[in-house]
Formats: structure tokens, sequence, C-alpha cells
């Protein structure tokens, strides 16, 4: 009863009556807090943006970098980023990529041996979908080129000779009979892994690396999930937005990325068995993982495979995917729990895939 | 008495919250202000606070690389002419949350920054 005495000081109070002032009590404090919750948030949101951002031009596309860390990290990313742009590259002469494309040379490098090893583990796993000795059919459509144009037939088997994956061996070093390679349809997915080691040497718990497109969300943003949207094929909005952290998102779109000759569209990714620009019901491909490299080669393997192949390989290897279609979304169930569609795609017809 | 105690507190607390509140609203409408951020082969070269433009403008960017001539308005920043090769910074229109405008020969890159949005756009 010493509680009562307290609470009415003078007056005698029923327990009831001291339930009502409790209750104002609380009713009060309500209102007190909403005002300080308020002010810390404010507060809260005056600090200044623990994170350095520099943009790089490497892989011929714009590579941004931002994290949570020391300023001087810019630079060393910048010379990770152009070392590897110069090795990898085939549209620099000097690179290793294009001496070997050129002349045969084996390639030593220790990068090259081992972002070449991946390519084979890939192009088995998609069973030659991803192929990373497409280069004679790339240069043949130039569409490293402004001019691309449409090959005869007669060039496009006679390029076909020249690709496959079974003409590339790797031991010490990178040796190819006859076949030339390109690596682009994995190096910004490589050179993703190498800063995600070099940030995490460094101690960076959260960044973002965004190397034209292909996003890896390291940690989080001043604590929450990064928020990755993925672009419309159509339009320039977006599908929808992601919200995750540790992932890697890569896409393959066409969006407008094709050429147009005698009334038909040329889009940019090429299917390593026709030798010519795939045409399927696929608009895009997005595909979401721990390993950025892996998402790099089977985003564009999973494009060329078209939609029931690639369902059943997602199913399968268990990748996470987002595919926009002529007819619709198909969402892995993982992902449909993160993602959130914008307006546009509010209403489309969605499929889960469950694995 | 005790209800007219109960009013005063309630009216106190209530002129709290409306000043607490338009502080709040001061701030974000600051922190939504829309940013953009110009940028060559990685440098920023200049800050352009978008929601503060009064009467639109061109502004002209010259580097070793070459020439592009930025249009801006409130909210808006666009690339409207430029002497590199495609001119793909042309025909892509304004820069939109997450999607920069970017001319690749040039090294040119114009971002927007804003709060709350999007923060990187996977394509």
């Amino acid at each position: 009863m010493d509680f009562y005495k307290n609470a009415g000081k003078n007056r005698l109070i029923s327990p009831s009556e001291c339930g009502r002032i409790n209750g104002m009590k609380r009713f009060f404090a309500t209102i007190l807090f909403v005002p300080i919750l308020i002010m810390t948030m404010i507060l809260a949101g005056c600090q200044t943006s623990p994170f350095v951002e520099r943009s790089y031009f490497a892989m011929d596309t714009v590579m941004t970098v931002k994290y949570a860390g020391d300023e001087s990290y810019l630079a060393e990313i910048g010379e990770i980023l152009s070392d590897l742009d110069d090795t990898l590259s085939t549209t620099k002469k000097t690179s290793l990529i294009s001496r070997l494309n050129e002349s045969g040379d084996p390639i030593t490098d220790p990068n090259v041996i081992s972002i070449v090893r991946k390519s084979l583990e890939y192009a088995k796993k998609t069973e030659g979908a991803f192929d990373p000795t497409v280069y004679p059919l790339v240069k043949l459509w130039g569409f490293t080129t402004d001019s691309p144009a449409v090959p005869t037939d007669e060039e496009i088997a006679a390029a076909l000779q020249k690709v496959g994956y079974d003409k590339i061996a790797v031991s010490d070093s990178v040796t190819t009979t006859g076949a030339q390679l390109d690596l682009g349809g994995i190096a910004k997915g490589y050179a993703t892994e190498k800063l995600k080691e070099y940030l995490a040497e460094k101690g960076v718990k959260d960044a973002l690396i965004n190397l034209g497109g292909n996003v890896y969300a390291m940690g989080k943003k001043n604590g929450v999930d990064w928020q990755i949207a993925v672009k419309d094929p159509l339009s320039e909005n977006y599908v929808g937005v992601l919200s995750l952290s540790d992932r890697a998102v890569v896409t393959s779109g066409l969006y407008e990325r094709f050429f147009e000759k005698d009334g038909k569209k040329y889009g940019h990714i090429l299917d390593p068995k026709t030798g010519k620009p795939v045409e399927n019901d696929f608009l895009s491909v997005t595909v979401v993982g721990k390993n950025a490299t892996k998402c790099d080669a089977f985003s564009t393997a999973l494009f060329v495979m078209g939609k029931e192949k690639a369902i059943s390989f997602a199913l399968k290897n268990k990748i996470d995917v987002l595919f926009v279609t002529t007819d619709g979304i198909v969402i892995t169930a993982n992902l449909e729990k993160i993602f959130t569609p914008s307006s546009g795609y509010a209403s489309a017809k969605k499929t889960v895939i469950v694995w | 008495m005790v209800k007219t105690r109960v009013l005063v507190i309630i009216a106190i607390v209530l002129v709290l919250l409306t000043v607490v509140l338009t502080v709040v609203f001061l701030t974000r409408n600051d922190d939504g202000n829309k940013v953009a951020v110009i940028s060559v082969n990685g440098e920023i070269i200049e800050k352009i606070d978008l929601s503060k433009v009064a009467a639109p403008y061109d502004k002209e960017i010259i580097t070793e690389y070459g020439k592009n001539t930025l249009h801006i308005e409130k909210n808006s920043i666009s690339v409207s002419d430029a002497d590199c090769p495609n001119r793909a910074c042309v025909a892509s229109g304004p820069a939109r949350d997450g999607i920069p405008l970017v001319c690749l020969p040039h090294r040119l890159v114009v971002t927007i920054t804003t709060e709350g949005d999007v923060d990187a756009v996977s394509e």
C-alpha cells in the first residue's frame, strides 16, 4: 500500500483512480518522447557521411567506388582497376590478352590465369552459354566499334571455327590453339572481387562498388541495407529496388543497345553456338549472389539460354535471379522478399521460383 | 484544478511539437535538395544545388578530352551539346537519381544526389 500513499500524497485514492493517473503519466511521457525521438533523428541525420567516393574510367565504362574508410585507398583502387584493364582489355593493343589473341603469346600473369580458370569453370557449368572465346564473333559483328555490321553466314561459320572454350588451356600459363579470348563477360565481376579483397584487407566494412552497372553492396549504408535498383530494359526507370547487404547484383540487358539493319534489330549479346545475337523473350537478366565473378558470368549465360533453360538452371544451381521477359517478371522467392517493384511493374505478371 | 494543469501541459507540448516539426521539415528540405555533382576523370569540379536554380542556363565544360554543354534548370541537368563522337550523353536526357549523365569519351560524369535514394543501379 506504500505505493498508493506516495502516488496520492495527501489524498486517499482508490486503486482504479491510481491506474488512471499512471495512464495519464504514460500519455505525457509518450507525448514528450516523440519530440525527443525526432530531435535524435535530426541529430543523427546531421552527421556527415562517413563515405568517400570516386569515379574511375576503365574497361570502357564508368566505375564508382564508395566506402567508409581512409581517403588514401582511392588512388590504389584506381591502380587496381587500371592494371586489370591494361591486362585484360581486347581494345588495347598492348594488353596481355591482345598479344595472346594476335600472336599467341602465352600468358603467365597470375590474374589472367585465375580469371581464365574461372571462365572455364563457368563455361563448363553453363555448357558453353558463357564462353570466353567469343572474341572472333565480337570482332566480326563490330560490337566494340561504332559501326557494327551484319556479317554473312559464311563469315559467321568461319568465325565459329575459332570459338570454343575447349581451345584454351590453363596450367602455369594460359595458351590457346587458335582461339581468341574476350573476358568482357567476366572482367568486371573479377575486378569487383579484387576490390572486395583489397577493401577487406584495409578493414573497410561498408562499401558500394559499381563497375559500370555491375554492383556489389558490401556491409551497410549507415546501418541499413543498400538500395540497389534494377534498370528497366524498356524505359529510363527501374524495374524495382532490391534491399541487400554483402551481395553482388549483375544485370545483362538489351536496353537500347542494339543496332538496326534493313528493319531488323540486332542486340549486343551473342550466342556462342549460333554466332548471332541472342533472340529470345528475355529483356534483362539479373543475378544476385555473394560472388561477383560468378554473377557476371551467369547473367550473360542465362540470357543466352533463354527463359525455360535459365529457370531450370537457376533452380538446379540455387541461383537468385530476376528476369524481365516480354511476358512479365520471373523472380526467385529469396529475392521477392527484398524486392520492391516500381509503379510500372507493380501490376506486371509475376512468376516466383522457389528453390 | 488538475484539469487546467493538464490543458496547460498539453498546450506546451503542442507548441513544442510544432517548433520541433517545423525544424524537422526545414532541415529535411535542406537534406532533400537535388545537388548535381560534376566530375571529370573522377575529380569533382563543381557542385550545383539544382533546387536553387532560378532561371535555366547553359554551362560549358571544356577539358583536354573535349567540350560538353550542360543545360541547367530547376531540379534538372542535361547535356545539350557535345563534340564527342557518338553524342550518347546528349541523347540520354537529364540526369536522374541513381542514373548519372555520362560522357565516356570526355570522362565527364554528372551525378544527382538526394537523401534516401537508390544507391546504385544494376544494368
